[in-house]
């Protein structure tokens, strides 16, 4: 087993295990913004280890690059959509509680 | 103007399409046709008379904008795998000091990366933030959030700051 094969193992273990965390953040944290910080963030950086993973796996610059685009398309689209869910869970807050920072 | 903005679009989208295709020959009329669909829809969704994104700021804004990504997931994982589930999570309205929308949604993306907050939408020079720890609030590191991201566009941006009415 090479250097790269060891670093390829060690980042995919490791965006697993924040995938995993972002998960545990959507079951323990008590409401739909702090549960959107967990899926958002954590899966993100998640998929960027996996990412990483798989452009050393290849070793090619053409490779990478697409990774790279594809890893900016979804924390894109992850941002976009947890910022129109939290605006939701932001109105839905306010209007069921005065001060709206419960769940 | 508008045939700079249309030329500039169209070579990125066409970036774009070479490095997801791999761009072979035989596969040239369609990312012919994505591009000019790309362009077309992009000028229509986001008119060259908007303030522009200057590209190579955006370079020089990349390496800090992962460092966060990575702070901001360390920190979310840390507090989810902590037994004592550290968070005391709130809402704060946000002054912001420009009214531009697409400013204000690129720092609600930026915002959301970052370690502990959350955007959820701008508006009215304001924008609401959720918190993990409400307590760990700072208005003056939301503020440097925001020069840098109205750092990104050319000029047209000033004249939306809220001083200028």
């Amino acid at each position: 087993m090479s250097w790269i094969d060891l670093a390829v193992l060690a980042l995919l273990g490791t965006g697993l295990a924040f995938y995993g965390a972002g998960s545990l953040g959507l079951l323990r944290f008590p409401d739909t913004a702090s549960r959107l910080h967990a899926l958002t963030k954590a899966d993100n950086l998640g998929l960027g280890l996996v990412a990483l993973a798989a452009a050393l796996h290849w070793g090619s610059l053409a490779v990478a690059a697409k990774i790279a685009l594809v890893w900016l398309f979804a924390v894109i689209a992850a941002g976009i959509t947890s910022q129109l869910l939290a605006r939701q869970a932001r109105l839905d807050g306010t209007r069921s509680h005065p001060d709206g920072d419960r769940p | 103007m508008r045939l700079a903005s249309a030329l500039n679009r169209s070579v990125f989208f066409a970036l774009l399409w070479v490095t997801l295709t791999g761009g072979s020959a035989d596969a040239l009329i369609y990312g012919g046709l994505a591009v000019a669909a790309a362009t077309l829809l992009s000028l229509r969704l986001y008119p060259a008379d908007q303030p522009g994104i200057v590209l190579w700021r955006v370079a020089g804004f990349l390496p800090r904008f992962l460092a966060d990504a990575f702070m901001g997931g360390l920190d979310v994982a840390r507090r989810a795998l902590d037994p004592r589930l550290p968070i005391a999570p709130g809402w704060v309205r946000a002054q912001l000091t420009n009214r531009n929308e697409a400013a204000g949604v690129l720092l609600g993306g930026v915002v959301s990366i970052l370690p502990g907050s959350l955007a959820a939408g701008s508006g009215d020079a304001a924008m609401d933030v959720h918190l993990l720890n409400v307590t760990g609030y700072s208005a003056d590191r939301m503020q440097a959030d925001e020069r840098r991201i109205l750092g990104l566009f050319d000029r047209r941006i000033d004249s939306q700051d809220v001083a200028n009415g």
